[in-house]
C-alpha cells in the first residue's frame, strides 16, 4: 500500500510535501487536485470518503490526511 | 413553483448534498473568497432537487451553471428542472472539469438535457527552470497601472469569448492591476500586449496572455511572458488552459516549456433550447 506522501507525490511529482503545513495556500494542490486525491486515496485504501469530509482543513497536510484515515480505521 | 432557483447563499444546500455521498459529481470549485464577492454582487441563486444541487451565476447575458451531486442520475433529475427554474436569460453554461476519462460521461447528461459542447480545454504546466532567475530586467515591461484598466478591460472584451474565458469583470481587474498581477507592454498611449496571472504559494495560473494586433512581431509577446518566468522564479509551477484545437498556441507553450496535464474542461452550452 502507498503511503500517503507517495499518493501526494503521483499527482504532484515536483513538490515535497513534508514541507508545507497548508498544501491548497502554499498552491501545491488545488481543487482539482483535491478530487484526484480524494479518488485516490480512496481507490489505495478501499475506503469511500465522504462527502462532507472533502473539505480543505482535512487535506491541509500529511497529518491532517492522516488523521482523516484513521477516522476510516486505516492509519 | 416548487423548482424555481432561490437567490442566496448555496453552502448549506451543498452540505445536504454532500451528506448524501460519497465523492460527489461536482464542478463547483469556488474559493471563499470567489464565493463572497459573488454573494456580495447578487449574481448566485440555485435550485435543489433529490441529491443534487444546481448553482446559477449571472455573468454578462448568461448563466454558469455549477452542479453538486450525489450521483449521475441526481444531476441529469436536476437538469430536467432547469426549464421551470426562472431564469432569464435561459442561455447557460457550465464546465466540466476532470480527468480526460471522467468527463464525457457528465457531459453527455448535459447534453441529454439540450446542451451541447461550445469548446474544450486542456491544462498545461511548466516546472521552473533553472534560468528563469538569470532573465534580464526588461524596461519596456512594466507593472500595469489603474489608468491601464479601461484600455485592458476593452481590449480583453475583443478578445476573449465570454462563455470559455472566465472574463475578469471590472472589480476583478481592478483587483489584478492593484495586485501587480498584470504586465503590459507599451506602445506610446497603446497597451502593446498584457498579461495576466494569479500566484498562489509555488503555482502561478496564466490567465492571459495577448498582444494588442496593431503592434505583432514585434517580440511584445516574448518580452512579457519571460519577465512573467522571472518574477515567478520563486514558485515552481505554472499552469494555464488552453483551447485543445489551438495548435498554433499549444506548440507556442510547448516552445516555452509547457507540457499537456491531464486535466481538460469541457465547456457545455445551452443557448436556451430548453426553454419552455
Amino acid at each position: 500500500m502507498k503511503t500517503i506522501e507517495e499518493v501526494l507525490k503521483g499527482i504532484r511529482p515536483e513538490f515535497d510535501f513534508t514541507a508545507s503545513q497548508d498544501f491548497l495556500g502554499d498552491g501545491m494542490l488545488d481543487s482539482f487536485d483535491m478530487m484526484t486525491l480524494v479518488s485516490d486515496l480512496d481507490k489505495e485504501y478501499g475506503i469511500s470518503i465522504a462527502g462532507v469530509d472533502i473539505v480543505p482543513e482535512n487535506f491541509h497536510n500529511i497529518a491532517s490526511i492522516q488523521e482523516l484515515l484513521r477516522r476510516y480505521g486505516k492509519a | 413553483m416548487g423548482w424555481r432557483a432561490q437567490p442566496g447563499s448555496p453552502l448549506d444546500a451543498i452540505q445536504r448534498v454532500k451528506q448524501a455521498a460519497g465523492l460527489p459529481v461536482t464542478n463547483w470549485f469556488a474559493g471563499a473568497g470567489q464565493l463572497e464577492r459573488w454573494m456580495a454582487a447578487g449574481t448566485l441563486c440555485y435550485l435543489e432537487s433529490p441529491g443534487a444541487l444546481l448553482i446559477f451565476r449571472r455573468d454578462r447575458d448568461f448563466h454558469h451553471v455549477y452542479h453538486v451531486a450525489a450521483e449521475a442520475a441526481a444531476l441529469g433529475a436536476a437538469l430536467g428542472m432547469l426549464p421551470d427554474a426562472g431564469l432569464s436569460p435561459a442561455v447557460f453554461t457550465a464546465e466540466i472539469v476532470g480527468r480526460p476519462e471522467d468527463v464525457p460521461p457528465i457531459a453527455a447528461i448535459y447534453q441529454e438535457h439540450g446542451f451541447a459542447r461550445h469548446t474544450s480545454l486542456i491544462r498545461m504546466a511548466r516546472l521552473a527552470g533553472a534560468g528563469d532567475a538569470a532573465l534580464p530586467e526588461d524596461s519596456e515591461v512594466a507593472f500595469g497601472r489603474p489608468a491601464d484598466q479601461p484600455f485592458i478591460q476593452e481590449f480583453l472584451d475583443s478578445v476573449l469569448d465570454r462563455f470559455r474565458d472566465r472574463m475578469p469583470d471590472t472589480e476583478e481587474l481592478a483587483e489584478m492591476l492593484s495586485q501587480r498581477q498584470a504586465l503590459v507592454v507599451r506602445r506610446g498611449a497603446d497597451v502593446g500586449g498584457v498579461l495576466i496571472f494569479e500566484a498562489t504559494g509555488l503555482t502561478s495560473h496564466l490567465r492571459y496572455w495577448y498582444v494588442n494586433p496593431n503592434f505583432r512581431d514585434q517580440g511584445i509577446g516574448a518580452r512579457l511572458i519571460k519577465t512573467f518566468f522571472r518574477l515567478s522564479c520563486g514558485g515552481q509551477r505554472i499552469v494555464l488552459w488552453v483551447v485543445s484545437d489551438n495548435t498554433d498556441a499549444i506548440d507556442k507553450y510547448q516552445h516555452y516549456g509547457f507540457r499537456p496535464e491531464s486535466l481538460v474542461d469541457w465547456i457545455m452550452i445551452d443557448k436556451g433550447k430548453g426553454q419552455r
